[in-house]
């Protein structure tokens, strides 16, 4: 679902208030899921940002459908959805700061610090 | 009256009592799926969240110490740019915004995989703490999702083609470690595409692209 409404132009998903950042794993444990190192517990709802016309959008795209129709039957799952006017994302509440990753040398605006600057002392 | 005040405190210990006790029973009876997990795959989860543990006890003492300096810049008076650069630039390789070099894996696939599969050695990578991901010469940043049937998988509307690389930057060892474990993500592959090769190869330093996608929301609005 997650991977249908990025397709469908959403900005910003959450699921059960866990935001999906860039390095969100979502991992099936048994009959919960495992998000930004929070365990979620059915029901799950997935909150999207984006244009007016995502659900629309997101029900037309045929991977939508292909989950809806082989998830529903096979195994039970109720789906539902509302269109609300405005949607609150919460913010994620990891960490951003990278470990093993270094920044490599850009035209990046602000360019005046030094290149260390990134690096945090944990490795 | 002596003994009815008797009778209704010891009513109403029973109750509660017999009130926990449900709760009690209905709190161990709740499963929280963890049970049904193979011993291997609770060492990777423990693993991973141990990590975490470290990385967030690391977070809290450095942003402590940049609290300090703050705190004193502040006292002093001083609009301290470097820190908000610094910030922003964390933030900025953190999305994908910037290119980003380090250590990490490179897995190369040949045979005709799908979209599905490729999206499921990223989560799988992400999982296993990955940093950074790019596939060939495209960053996954947020929104980017690899799509399309076995041997016409696609990310960002560039088809892949049957032979190509997976870069992530992380610990190379844990990385290639939750990839190849048996009954990982690399296996499940093997059973649902066998046509499909994958390999992983631990590496010193890769870099990565930045993104070329604008991360800019057209209808989200920060709120603070």
């Amino acid at each position: 679902v997650v991977e249908e409404l990025w397709l469908s132009g959403a900005e910003a998903i959450a699921v059960n208030g866990e935001r999906i950042t860039p390095t969100t794993a979502i991992i099936d444990v048994g009959s919960s899921l495992l998000v930004n190192s929070a365990y979620l517990a059915p029901p799950y709802q997935v909150t999207a940002l984006g244009p007016a016309d995502l659900y629309d959008r997101l029900s037309a795209a045929p991977g939508f459908a292909d989950f809806v129709r082989s998830r529903v039957q096979a195994y039970g799952i109720r789906v539902s959805f509302a269109e609300p006017d405005s949607v609150d994302m919460p913010a994620f509440v990891g960490t951003v700061t990278l470990r093993y990753s270094r920044p490599v040398a850009s035209p990046a605006p602000g360019s005046s610090a030094p290149p260390g600057a990134v690096a945090s002392p944990g490795g | 009256v002596y003994r009815l005040r008797s009778q209704l405190s010891i009513t109403a210990v029973a109750l509660v009592l017999g009130l926990l006790v449900v709760v009690q029973l209905r709190a161990q009876a709740g499963d929280s799926g963890l049970a049904q997990l193979s011993s291997e795959d609770l060492t990777v989860l423990v693993a991973n969240l141990n990590d975490r543990n470290d990385d967030l006890r690391t977070e809290a003492s450095n942003l402590e110490r940049e609290l300090a300096t703050l705190k004193a810049n502040q006292a002093r008076g001083d609009v301290s740019v470097d820190e908000i650069t610094a910030d922003l630039r964390r933030v900025r390789a953190y999305a994908g915004l910037d290119p980003v070099a380090g250590p990490g894996v490179t897995i190369s696939i040949n045979g005709p995989i799908d979209g599905p599969g490729v999206e499921e050695l990223v989560n799988e990578l992400r999982n296993a703490g990955a940093e950074a991901i790019g596939i060939g010469d495209t960053r996954i940043a947020t929104g980017v999702v690899v799509t399309g049937a076995p041997g016409a998988a696609a990310v960002d509307g560039t088809l892949l083609g049957s032979s190509f690389e997976l870069d992530a930057i992380g610990a190379p060892d844990k990385l290639t470690g939750s990839l190849t474990r048996s009954g990982g993500v690399i296996a499940q592959l093997g059973a649902t595409q066998p046509e499909v090769v994958v390999t992983v190869t631990p590496v010193d330093r890769i870099e990565l692209p930045a993104s070329t996608r604008s991360l800019v929301p057209e209808h989200g609005r920060p709120r603070l």
